[in-house]
């Protein structure tokens, strides 16, 4: 069933929005988790209240078109509850940029890459960046939105998108060279 | 080599971008949570549909009562009720001012804290912080504990030296060859810095589109996944700034950052020296040296208050050094590399980037401070450098040194060392 047609049950009945729920929890969950720097409980707590705030407006969605999907409208409503909590505690973003031009000749560095790091120990170093660079990061690459659809939900330039993409990207790689 | 380079880069990016998605994945709430946050989400759904429920009963019982209250109107018999409001007004007064003379004003206390008591229960939602809502302006910033950063280019016979400040948990990285500059802040957006030679009033025509500059931000961001939208200031005379020749660009997304780069804008100054050394045959050292096989020879014109204090050969990892009188000035030029190939020091970085690593021979890294020490000694108290371009597009480094701790700053002696190597020639 499409978002649109889940969307319109929801305005006959109010309890059809489990649908929504069932269907996009984990995404949130997911989102939520690798934002926080994998803090399970922080993930649980934002995951509620980005399903309870949007039944609250779940009234006054309203769908643009036929392929309209709900998921970016919450990943948002994440994102906004993230900043709120950030902004409480002070959070601090951990790593700076870190740029070098330089690549080492290591051709093993690909498979050291397979072989020390787990994919837990790379998704806590890109979660640390700053907050819209890792937004581009899970949006491009666990949602495999396209550049301009990362565009039009974060309000950022297309261009801006690209570069934050790649430049994070050989962050990452610098970085695991650092550990 | 670049081919090489890109292919390897791709094969990391798809390493990592597979082990983001195998570790997102792997990221599932517990079944638990997933329940109880549905019973959660049908509680609060049902409470408000019961909610609702009580709303529509208690409009159907206004809407009764307010008929009933019709009809009342239309039996009423207007000359009683008008006695009747006359009677209740006469009371109220009395009331009213009986208590006023009593002094007793426990019925407006009441009334206070009525309204005490709503107020605490009124809950303020935060909503979520938009970056368009911050407003910061340039004048407010303080930049007491902002870093510094110089950058001297000789530019029609002119050393120009530029002076700017930068926000401290910025990130600055110069470019190889040392004309742009380019500040990241945590947000990542970019602020350039470039210094050309050409021409002002090109620039002032093609401020938007000006593809030299346009051109050094491809380079630094790659060609592929950057372009440059906006441009900030491109002047040279009549603003902060007002000597030299200088473009200034910036790419951003959010007000505040543009406010900060104002201000950074507004720590920029210009300082220009004559130059009026010129090297060439009759220099004072004239020497030969080799760099990746080929030769090259180097005529270093030396002031008139300066000495040549050595000259070496190829063997040598140093070209000459000069002292200037009565002080304990020395310049050493060094044949470091600035790429990474055919020396048996490797050099990762830029000469004016901060904490350069030197990648020895044995695989050890030290910094480029460590490494002046190892190679100068103990007298290696404070130094500078600088690059010079070979013929073939390459560089090589020069260290100069001040071997005394009397002139700590690196920017005095700089501007000391600066018009000395502009005299240098590559020939």
């Amino acid at each position: 069933m499409s978002d649109t047609e889940i969307l319109q049950k929801i305005k006959e009945d109010k309890s059809k929005y489990v649908l929504f729920y069932r269907k996009y929890v984990n995404k949130i969950f997911k989102y939520s988790y690798y934002k926080l720097n994998c803090n399970k409980q922080d993930a649980e707590d934002v995951t509620s209240e980005v399903f309870l705030s949007t039944l609250e407006k779940i009234e006054n969605i309203k769908t643009e078109a036929d392929n309209w999907t709900v998921l970016p409208y919450l990943y948002i409503t994440a994102k906004n509850i993230i900043i709120k909590r950030w902004n409480k505690t002070n959070r601090t973003v951990e790593i700076s940029e870190y740029i070098e031009d330089n690549f080492s000749d290591n051709e093993d560095f690909t498979k050291e890459i397979l072989d020390q790091y787990s994919a837990e120990e790379i998704l806590k170093i890109v979660a640390k960046f700053d907050s819209e660079s890792a937004d581009v990061i899970f949006l491009k690459i666990y949602e495999d939105y396209t550049f301009a659809q990362i565009s039009e939900l974060l309000h950022i330039s297309e261009s801006a998108v690209k570069m934050r993409y790649y430049r994070i990207i050989a962050n990452v790689t610098n970085l695991l060279k650092k550990v | 080599m670049q081919k090489r380079f890109d292919e390897k880069q791709n094969k990391i990016n798809q390493v990592i971008e597979a082990k983001i998605i195998q570790s997102i994945d792997d990221i599932n709430p517990d079944d638990q949570f997933v329940n109880n946050l549905e019973k959660k989400i049908m509680d609060n759904i049902n409470v408000k549909s019961t909610f609702n429920d009580d709303e529509k009963i208690n409009k159907n019982i206004y809407n009764n009562n307010f008929l009933s209250l019709n009809d009342m109107f239309k039996n009423l018999n207007w000359k009683y009720a008008f006695s009747g409001l006359l009677v209740v007004l006469l009371i109220s007064v009395i009331t009213i001012t009986f208590i006023r003379i009593r002094g007793d004003n426990s019925v407006w206390t009441n009334v206070n804290q009525t309204v005490d008591q709503q107020e605490e229960n009124v809950v303020i939602e935060e909503s979520p912080i938009s970056y368009d809502d911050l407003v910061i302006t340039s004048k407010e910033i303080d930049i007491s504990d902002w870093k510094s950063y110089s950058l001297e280019r000789k530019i029609d016979n002119q050393l120009i030296r530029y002076d700017l400040r930068y926000p401290s948990q910025w990130s600055l990285t110069p470019t190889n060859n040392g004309n742009t500059l380019t500040i990241l802040s945590s947000q990542g957006d970019a602020w350039g810095f470039d210094v050309t030679q050409s021409d002002w009033t090109e620039c002032a025509n093609k401020s938007r589109t000006t593809t030299t500059i346009n051109d050094a931000f491809y380079r630094y961001f790659d060609d592929k996944t950057y372009e440059l939208t906006n441009w900030f200031v491109c002047s040279q005379s009549g603003s902060t700034v007002d000597q030299g020749k200088y473009i200034i660009t910036y790419y951003s997304t959010n007000n505040p950052v543009l406010n900060t780069l104002d201000a950074i804008t507004n720590t920029i100054t210009v300082s220009t020296t004559e130059l009026t050394q010129s090297a060439g045959d009759d220099a004072d050292i004239y020497t030969d040296t080799v760099y990746k096989n080929q030769k090259y020879n180097f005529a270093i014109n030396v002031p008139e208050n300066w000495n040549v204090t050595e000259i070496s050969d190829d063997n040598s990892p140093m070209i000459a050094s000069i002292k200037k009188q009565d002080s304990n000035l020395v310049i050493y030029f060094i044949k470091v590399p600035v790429d990474r190939g055919g020396a048996v020091e490797e050099y990762q970085g830029d000469p004016y980037a901060e904490n350069q690593i030197v990648t020895l021979s044995n695989g050890d890294k030290i910094t480029f401070e460590e490494y002046g020490r190892k190679l100068l000694g103990k007298y290696f108290f404070d130094f500078g450098r600088s690059a010079i371009t070979l013929s073939d597009g390459s560089k090589i480094w020069v260290i100069y040194e001040y071997r005394s701790n009397l002139v700590d700053h690196v920017g005095d002696f700089q501007e000391l060392v600066a018009p000395v190597l502009n005299t240098i020639q590559i020939l």
